[in-house]
């Protein structure tokens, strides 16, 4: 079935071609890279703009851009917001490359700046649901302990839900968090979490550009079933040796940066950490805490044709009580990359990714003792390429080929005397084959279409014995009926998905557009977790025996619209989204170190909709963005809430964010945001019984049948730069934040408990009381950053 | 070792400014369901079967009464004990001298409930064997800074050849059944958890210390569990997994850690039960029905 409807599609792909070669011209083609005229970063998204014949196109995440033109003169306009627009005559009686640099737009504030650009991409773009964070713009921002956080700012977007504050987890139109493929430098990030979610793996200072696709995902993209975030990391001033250095609250950074070969290679080394156990342990305290992060990268351009970069991440979190038991987990993952051009259009990035996840807990005890681990570990050969056909098509296709290794725990005592032997719950081993094509074609000024498909085919192999369940979904009497043996390799289950990809975008007029998507995406790693937010000590289970490919199905709708010559942005979209084999547990379900863990399995419908409203306003003293969404999920799965449908546990009705900065001279400048959302279901007890005479046991009647209380807040930041800076070789600036400024107390959530005096003592057995905990009052923070 | 109790360590230090306070929670009334306590061994005296209603959450009542229902208990050999109401809700079968006690090891017992507005409830259980009690020992032991000098007592018993067996060790101070959440001690096979691979030999040591009380003093510190003079008096009943689970489950509910660590915790949800509802299948219950078999021994603590 779907290898035939496959060899259809391509066919028909191929002769939208064929029947555009037929009719074409003597074309040259011009190319290049645009790069910062400042630092020689690499550009990404840079429009560039042929004005006799009003096309375009835009530079790829490599920076690297090509046309296919009839010969003739031209006026090249290359644009992207925070640079300078450059113009560029050109003849063309051949191939041409244009290795292209923009200078950085230093906003004077006495002058009023029309940016005027020909193109804007909030209109013209093909891409919808789709948003890109200004790491500029996030370091001006209120923070939390004054840690600039990327994640942060991404859960003020619209369609993006979180759980609370304090979690670096989000929510996108209606997926759980483990639906999200979060990315950097192209590696997976399996856990992008520090101190259990109160700040993300991501460090500000050597983040070059991040975006988030909600919808429309391009084929190049597969693996998870609701969001991409891609960030990518600096390759590091290839012009002159530069750095950084931050001083916060809670953790310090320093960035260095600089040629190695100038303008030939470069590199960039980066460091976070958290000290707050150091003053603990000055004071005598047991109990420490830390984590830290190491990003480093060193790329080389050999020439035009051929460069080669290399990217390494590697972060940490640490506990440790009283040196009995500690625990700790962490993600390292390193990135290979060689961009090649074949010809003046054929553009390819291979890609060499591995990415390793993995946690510890030790309790050291002479009786109990146990050194419990668990890990996972993806390593990955990608080949994808880009092909300028002309300047009506732009193919996208390529090969990705996935090894994954899970190893979800092995217990060892710590001591001879301990009760607990060595254990290992069996390893899952995984293999994942994609291929992709997409072509990006206009038809006319007006429409525009992105078409594609992805084919994964999966495979769950051995080594690996798989038990047979005389009921599978019995977790309390479990029999096995038989059990199947796997060798090395050797193929347990196949899964065979093909996911069309579609967007189209209509021009009304010049400053305003209709967008429509569909989406579908397959999702083979699960997250096995019940709770709302997603712990390090959680595993994943490739798609297996048991576990089915959990499938998405997305379609989205969109007004774009620029007012005031594009400065200002507004889109409203509304996406539904149904998925089919959602993974869920068992009501009690035993997650942790369970041979058994299929039984807990259960998977069902979900589907959600929403609405969502932008306005956004990307240059100018005052940037900042308004966002305002509204939507619902709701699940249906057998053995869950008895079988009846039920809130996703981070469902939030409405959810309104203001983020905004303002330069009020070049000495200050202020940032603040305000969120204010509905509050998001949690299951409470409708009904209680007594016991044996003692025990109080709950009764529930609804799965996240209570709503918790709204929940808002405010954050204000102020930005001192000092005005010798101007004269200095090393900058320096300081940035005051006050976090929930007016101490709000929002519920994190709600539990129930018998009745207690403050001291914890029980005053009446008999009775149940309900307890709310917040989490942040107000909090305010300084940090001082230098820069040279 | 509880994943949540990790997690809320960490709570505790790293957020002590977090705060808590006590809320009203206005809750849907949810329809009262049929609780069943149907906990019986083969030991020679009063078997009791308790019916009575679940409450609304936060009101403090005594639990509502079942009362004018007909419970029997049949086995597969066809003997029924019918359950008479002493007390209101309280179902009590005697022995008598041709049959002293209730049940045979091996044999299948069916719990049969008839209320009296026609609903009619069942559930069926096997009675299985159970691991002897072959001694108590006292140890003595020097004070330690968490804990002061002390007796502890422990129960010394082998688990039954063959996976699969759970138990639930009761032990009794002074003929008072230590009966707090956390002193429910229970065993599948000789260890904590299913698949553990301890099968057929004695029982584990936190399992055989299992029957020492956990109680604090006025500031916090914890008693000596045993004095000279005490006596103690320990029972290993035979109960099904199932009921393993479901005493589990019923210990994790009754003892949540509460705070921060509820974000991760499992969802809430209701203790699994083995009763069905046979006429009205719509109707909810809860509760449990086991028929233990019992072995137990005794011994004071002397010089």
């Amino acid at each position: 079935m779907v290898p035939t409807n496959l060899t259809k599609f391509l066919l028909i792909l191929s002769l939208v071609w064929l029947s555009q070669y037929s009719q074409a011209q003597q074309k040259y083609t011009i190319n290049g890279y645009a790069k910062d005229a400042e630092n020689g970063e690499e550009l990404i998204g840079v429009t560039v703009y042929v004005n006799e014949l009003k096309v375009g196109t835009a530079t790829n995440v490599y920076g690297f851009y090509a046309l296919s033109l009839p010969a003739g003169d031209y006026t090249l306009i290359f644009s992207s917001v925070g640079y300078k627009t450059v113009t560029k005559q050109v003849s063309l009686t051949k191939n041409e490359t244009f290795n292209i640099e923009l200078p950085v737009e230093v906003t004077s504030l006495d002058e009023i700046v029309i940016s005027g650009d020909p193109i804007d991409a909030n209109v013209t773009d093909i891409t919808m649901s789709r948003n890109e964070l200004d790491i500029k713009q996030v370091k001006k921002l209120p923070a939390l302990f004054g840690e600039p956080d990327i994640i942060k700012t991404i859960q003020m977007m619209p369609g993006v839900i979180t759980a609370g504050e304090g979690t670096s987890s989000f929510f996108v139109r209606g997926g759980s968090a483990d639906q999200n493929l979060i990315l950097i430098d192209e590696a997976p990030v399996y856990d992008p979490s520090h101190l259990f979610g109160l700040f993300s793996v991501f460090n500000a200072d050597v983040i070059k550009d991040s975006e988030l696709y909600k919808g429309g995902i391009p084929a190049r993209y597969g693996g998870r079933l609701s969001s991409i975030l891609e960030v990518r990391t600096k390759d590091g001033n290839n012009k002159k040796i530069g750095g950084a250095a931050g001083i916060g609250t809670l953790a310090s950074r320093f960035m260095l940066e600089g040629p190695i070969r100038k303008e030939k290679s470069s590199f960039i080394i980066s460091g976070r950490r958290s000290y707050a156990d150091l003053f603990l342990k000055a004071a005598g305290q047991e109990n420490l805490v830390h984590f830290y992060d190491v990003n480093a990268k060193v790329n080389w351009k050999h020439n035009n044709n051929n460069r080669f970069f290399a990217a390494l991440y590697l972060g940490r979190d640490v506990f440790n009580f009283d040196d009995t038991f500690g625990f700790d987990w962490g993600n390292i993952t390193g990135t290979f990359r060689w961009n090649h051009l074949f010809n003046d259009r054929l553009f390819s990035n291979t890609s060499l990714i591995v990415s390793n996840f993995d946690y510890a807990l030790e309790f050291d005890d002479d009786a109990q003792g146990f050194n419990w681990t668990s890990n996972l570990q993806e390593f990955s050969f990608k080949e994808d390429l880009n092909y300028f056909i002309n300047t009506r098509n732009e193919l996208e296709f390529g090969y990705h080929l996935t090894y994954r290794r899970f190893s979800p725990g092995e217990i060892s005592p710590t001591s001879e005397a301990s009760i607990f032997e060595t254990q290992e719950i069996q390893n899952d081993y995984a293999l994942d084959h994609s291929i992709y094509l997409g072509n990006e074609q206009r038809l006319s000024d007006r429409i525009t279409l992105s078409y594609g498909a992805r084919l994964s085919i999966f495979q769950n192999v051995g080594k690996s014995d798989v038990y047979i369940y005389e009921d599978p979904q019995d977790n309390i009497d479990i029999v096995h009926k038989d059990t199947l043996h796997y060798d090395h390799l050797e193929n347990i289950k196949t899964y065979v998905n093909l996911e069309p990809r579609f967007a189209a975008r209509f021009m009304i007029n010049p400053r305003s557009s209709v967008k429509v998507s569909y989406n579908r995406m397959v999702q083979n790693t699960h997250l096995i977790s019940s709770g709302t937010v997603p712990i390090p000590f959680n595993t994943w289970s490739p798609s297996n025996y048991y576990l089915k490919p959990q499938l998405a199905d997305q379609v989205a709708v969109g007004y774009f619209r620029n007012f005031k010559d594009n400065t200002l942005e507004f889109s409203v979209e509304s996406y539904y989204k149904d998925i089919d084999n959602v993974t869920d547990f068992a009501d009690n379900a035993q997650l942790f170190f369970n041979k058994d863990l299929p039984t807990e399995y259960r998977q069902g419908d979900s589907w959600s909709y929403g609405l969502e409203l932008m306005l956004q306003k990307k240059e100018g003293r005052f940037t900042g963005f308004a966002s305002y969404t509204w939507s619902k999920t709701e699940r249906k799965i057998d053995g869950v809430n008895l079988g009846r449908p039920f809130l996703a546990n981070y469902d939030r009705r409405h959810v309104f964010n203001i983020v905004g900065t303002y330069d009020l001279n070049d000495k200050w400048s202020f940032g603040g945001s305000l969120t204010y959302s509905t509050g998001r279901p949690i299951t409470v007890p409708a009904g209680r019984y007594k016991y044996g005479d003692t025990y109080q046991v709950d009764y529930i009647s609804e799965r996240n049948g209570y709503l918790l209380p709204d929940f808002h807040r405010m954050d204000l930041s102020a930005t001192l730069t000092p005005r010798k800076n101007k004269d200095r070789k090393w900058k320096s600036n300081w940035v005051f934040s006050l976090y929930n400024a007016y101490s709000r107390k929002n519920a994190f959530t709600i539990y129930t408990r018998v009745q207690q005096d403050d001291e914890g003592n029980i005053i009446n057995g008999d009775v149940k009381e309900a307890r709310m905990i917040s989490l942040f009052p107000v909090l305010p923070s300084v940090t001082y950053n230098i820069q040279f | 070792m509880n994943i949540r109790m990790l997690i809320y360590i960490f709570v505790i230090s790293i957020l002590s400014g977090a705060c808590e306070d006590t809320i009203d929670v206005d809750l849907d009334k949810a329809d009262p369901v049929l609780v069943v306590d149907a906990w019986i061994n083969d030991k020679p005296e009063d078997q009791v079967i308790r019916l009575t209603m679940s409450q609304p959450y936060f009101e403090q009542s005594l639990p509502p009464e079942v009362s004018g229902a007909t419970v029997t208990v049949k086995d597969n050999e066809g003997k029924i004990y019918s359950f008479m109401e002493h007390d209101a809700g309280k179902y009590v079968w005697t022995p008598t001298a041709v049959n002293p006690t209730l049940g045979k090891i091996g044999n299948v017992y069916t719990l049969n409930i008839q209320l009296q507005d026609g609903d009619s409830y069942l559930s069926a259980t096997t009675m299985n064997r159970t691991a002897q009690v072959d001694s108590i020992s006292f140890t003595y032991e020097e004070e330690t800074p968490f804990f002061p000098e002390s007796y502890l007592a422990e129960v010394w018993a082998r688990d039954q050849v063959g996976v699969g067996d759970s138990y639930w060790i009761r032990a009794y101070k002074n003929g008072v059944l230590l009966n707090k959440p956390q002193e429910v001690n229970l065993a599948f096979d000789a260890a904590f958890t299913e698949g553990s691979n301890f099968d057929g030999i004695t029982f584990i040591e936190p399992i055989r210390r299992g029957i020492n009380p956990v109680d604090l003093d006025e500031d916090d510190d914890f008693i000596p569990p045993y004095d000279l003079g005490d006596s103690i008096y320990v029972e290993i009943h035979s109960i099904s997994n199932e009921a393993f689970y479901f005493l589990t489950e019923v210990v994790i509910q009754t003892d949540r850690p509460g705070g921060f660590s509820e974000l991760f915790a499992q969802p809430l949800a209701n203790v699994p039960t083995n009763i069905y509802a046979t006429e009205n299948t719509g109707k909810g219950v809860v509760g449990f029905f086991n028929v233990a078999a019992v072995s137990g021994k005794g011994k004071k603590l002397k010089e």
